[in-house]
């Protein structure tokens, strides 16, 4: 084996176009990474964690330049090799696995046709040759049915395939480095789970060098060889594995590590005797419109689901894509309308009140969405945001905006946030107007679906104490949809635990993770990333 | 679902479309005033109201509208169309004529518009893509925005002075030069060089709105995910540029195509009028001054019929290019 580390980055640092909030997307970094090393670089959104393998592949963002520094595979400076060079280099000595495998791959193509492209670009594998190398590597990845996926189209595969499919794509010549940006960040712990480990499989049988960009350092413990930590374009840490999780030097790493939710069910304060919300036989069904000629395919979104949710008292819904779970947040609230059931609110069926009885009752159930940027409108000051919804109920405009006042100040982002629009935050920031706008209105029943989820770690820590401290101090009833296993342990007191429209698994959050009784709680309890990383530092 | 299936519901729904379009016609044409009969009399210099009412009798305008309208639909779903009293030919006979005309001056002004504003709205996207001659994407732009901003029937004029009048390349009218009686290939090149300059005239516009949207669509895409993917396979850019960017950004065009095609009839009276091209559009404005009714309903009835068709033919280009629609059906 050759000795020469298959990455050695030397002072590299990369200039950002003028203008931008600092003059470098990364400065000064050196790091190598040895033959059949993982190494996981790990960082917060604008840490410039991704920059360092897009030089790899000579695929900068436009706009981004190196400044100064050398970027070598196997010894070659990537900065100064031809057009041609680095063609040949790309697909066969060096792969990249993209994050978002939902649009990495071409809408319009075969899955077989884009990974024959490689093999022509490469003059490998021609012809018939091509489609036994590609059957034999969806074999390897685990893709079911081959012969039938090679000739679908991407929109016909699930995430999890797709990202299958694209790591079969970046194996298919052997390549000596695979840089995976992000690769599991938008599947389901349970695909994420075997996705990493079919990387280190590829890594154990193959001798294959992965450097392996993320922020999450549950999936760092799981993976990584070695480790590097950047923070603003700067590389501030660096160490084995075991050593930066154990003993980290930089008070910045210790704050990731820390803002990592435990498993270990945190304890809460117990929650009140009464009733607020009690979901009973709720059933939604999705269906195609039936065409002139062809037949209608029905999805049962939510199959008869039954929970409650007492005063004070955070119920967890928890789910994979697809599980059902935002279908249920958004009946309770009645954004969309069940078949069947009832919705019971202090035990009044909600969905027997008349249209305009229900608009009055509609305050005392609010949401807090997702994306905190889409949910918010990007044309009205924060302070509109705020006020709009009391005003429709016939809040007086001075009691409305002082009310926003407060609770601006109480989110942390004080009254002068009032007059600006919603671009000017980050995406906490954000969140926590997202939180504001909700309990303007003084609600009984919180449904915060996936709040934290767009978040960087060390923010999401932060609004969770926040809808913590809230949800305590107004005696909400919170209803908190979400995939993270880690995030529900430290904030629900119980949970369900949705699959396929209906609640598999019901009950006290302890419980539960102690001992979970059905197959696919316990699929999921064993699929969360970092459970190593939990022993550590307990 | 299938393709026969599709095609079939299609079908049907636009012999519903085209027999409501040719009830409101009907009904639109009547809320006119003055009917044929008083037309008719009044050109004959009759003042006799007794004649009018002959007239009227005879055609059977003196029916109820509904029984009126009855008849008419039921003529056309058997193609009568009628007969021109001021022609004195069959509403189809004269349509026929004259459809051929303006299919060809259609069709041959699609093609040039969207060939050339595809391959000028993809070579504008391409020198920044190739980062390469950059210089051409504003000249590009600048001329299709001229050609978006200038008036047709004034180009149609303008191109009549200068490639006619003055250098005397090209006839300014008509669709062949009948004087000549040229048959076979002779005749083809005959109509071929009729062609051009109509044909320009009305594509023009057009085109500079497919250099727009073609290079705007391909910008986008070039931003996409997919494209990286295809840079990080080792893809040469000529082939990116082309396979995944140019394909991609197909589909938005092919909704604008659908939709020029309907449109470009409208055009082609003023167009018609200027070459003085033997098309529809020609015949409909005439039928228009003369209030030849049938001839009127049966040229508004036989366009209608043709964006439907195109409509058609864009829904089945899109099965085409989009395997999304053509498979159907989602993940799992």
């Amino acid at each position: 084996m050759n000795d020469t580390p298959i990455v050695s980055i030397q002072n590299l640092s990369v200039a950002l176009p003028k203008g931008g909030d600092r003059p470098y997307a990364i400065e000064n970094v050196s790091m190598t990474i040895a033959r059949g090393e993982i190494l996981c670089v790990v960082g917060e959104s604008g840490s410039g964690k991704s920059v360092a393998a897009s030089t790899l592949m000579g695929l900068l963002p436009r706009g981004l330049k190196i400044a100064s520094g050398e970027a070598c595979v196997a010894g070659e400076n990537v900065a100064t090799m031809t057009p041609e060079r680095l063609r040949a280099l790309r697909g066969r000595e060096v792969a990249m696995i993209f994050q978002e495998p939902l649009s990495a791959l071409n809408p319009l193509m075969r899955i077989g046709a884009q990974i024959v492209e490689l093999f022509e670009a490469h003059k490998a594998y021609p012809g018939e040759a091509g489609r036994r190398r590609i059957l034999e590597l969806f074999h390897y990845v685990g893709l079911p049915d081959p012969e039938r996926l090679i000739d679908s189209y991407p929109f016909q595969l699930s995430g999890g395939q797709r990202q299958r499919v694209v790591i079969a794509m970046a194996l298919a010549l052997e390549p000596k480095l695979i840089l995976a940006d992000e690769p599991t960040t938008a599947l389901d712990v349970t695909t994420q789970a075997q996705v990493l480990d079919l990387l280190r499989k590829i890594r154990r049988e193959h001798g294959t060098s992965i450097l392996f960009v993320t922020h999450d350092f549950g999936v760092v413990a799981d993976l990584a060889d070695r480790v590097v930590v950047m923070e603003k374009g700067r590389l501030i840490e660096e160490g084995s594995v075991d050593q930066v999780l154990t003993a980290p030097r930089e008070p910045y790493t210790k704050k990731l590590i820390a803002a990592v939710p435990r498993l270990k069910p945190a304890h809460l304060p117990p929650p009140g005797e009464e009733i607020v919300l009690s979901l009973q036989h709720v059933t939604k069904t999705y269906g195609g419109s039936s065409g002139w000629f062809g037949k209608a395919r029905t999805v049962k979104a939510v199959d008869n689901v039954n929970f409650t949710v007492r005063r004070g008292e955070t119920l967890g819904i928890i789910g994979e894509s697809g599980s059902g779970k935002s279908t249920t947040g958004r009946i309770i609230v009645r954004l969309v309308e069940p078949d069947q059931g009832e919705i019971l609110f202090h035990g009044q069926d909600m969905m027997q009140l008349p249209r305009e009885t229900f608009r009055a009752k509609r305050k005392a159930l609010q949401m807090i969405f997702q994306d905190p940027l889409s949910s918010l409108n990007p044309r009205k000051r924060i302070r509109t945001i705020l006020t709009d919804g009391p005003l429709a109920h016939g809040m007086d405009r001075a009691t409305a905006e002082a009310r926003a006042a407060d609770l601006m100040r109480y989110v942390g982002l004080g009254e002068a946030a009032l007059d600006r629009f919603p671009h000017e935050f980050s995406g906490g920031q954000r969140q926590r107007i997202g939180i504001a706008r909700a309990l303007m209105l003084d609600p009984e029943v919180i449904v915060a679906d996936e709040p934290v989820s767009a978040l960087d770690v060390s923010v999401q820590a932060q609004v969770l104490d926040l809808l913590n401290e809230l949800q305590r101090r107004m005696n909400l009833a919170l209803v908190f949809i979400t995939h993270d296993l880690r995030v529900a342990a430290q904030l629900c007191h119980r949970v369900a635990v949705m699959h396929r429209g209906q609640i598999v698994e019901y009950g006290e959050t302890a419980a539960i993770f102690a001992d979970p009784q059905h197959p696919y709680t316990r699929q999921l309890l064993a699929a969360i990333p970092g459970r190593h990383l939990d022993e550590i530092s307990a | 679902m299938p393709f026969a299936g599709f095609i079939a519901s299609r079908l049907f729904k636009a012999l519903c479309v085209i027999l409501a379009i040719a009830a409101l016609n009907f009904v639109l044409i009547r809320l006119a005033p003055g009917d044929p009969a008083s037309v008719l009399a009044g050109e004959a210099g009759a003042t006799d109201p007794n004649f009018v009412l002959e007239l009227r009798k005879q055609f059977g305008l003196d029916d109820p509208l509904w029984k009126q309208l009855g008849l008419y639909l039921w003529k056309v779903l058997h193609l009568d169309f009628g007969y021109s009293y001021r022609n004195h030919v069959p509403v189809l006979q004269l349509i026929a004529e004259r459809l051929p005309a303006t299919l060809l001056l259609m069709v041959s002004s699609f093609i040039v518009s969207l060939s050339l504003g595809v391959l000028f709205g993809a070579l504008a996207a391409g020198v920044s893509f190739f980062n390469r001659a950059r210089w051409l994407d504003p000249l590009i732009m600048t001329v299709a925005l001229i050609f978006y901003a200038t008036p047709l029937f004034w180009l149609a004029l303008m191109m009549v002075i200068v490639f006619s009048v003055q250098l005397d390349w090209l006839p300014a009218f008509g669709m062949e030069n009948i004087s000549a009686r040229y048959t076979g290939w002779d005749r083809v090149r005959d109509i071929g060089e009729h062609l051009i300059l109509p044909t320009l005239a009305l594509s023009f516009f057009f085109m500079s709105v497919y250099v727009r949207l073609t290079r705007a669509t391909m910008m986008e895409t070039m931003l996409q995910d997919h494209v990286r993917t295809a840079f990080a396979k080792g893809v040469t850019p000529w082939r990116v540029l082309r396979r995944h960017v140019l394909r991609n950004a197909l589909l938005p065009i092919v909704t604008f195509a659908g939709l020029q095609l309907g449109q470009i009839a409208g055009g082609a009276v003023l167009i018609e009028t200027v070459f003085a091209w033997p098309g529809i559009g020609r015949l409909m404005f005439d039928a228009l001054l003369q209030r030849d009714y049938q001839l009127l309903l049966g040229v508004f009835l036989v366009t209608s019929a043709t964006v439907i068709f195109f409509n058609i033919i864009t829904d089945i280009a899109y099965r085409f290019v989009d395997p999304r629609i053509r498979v159907g059906g989602g993940a799992k």
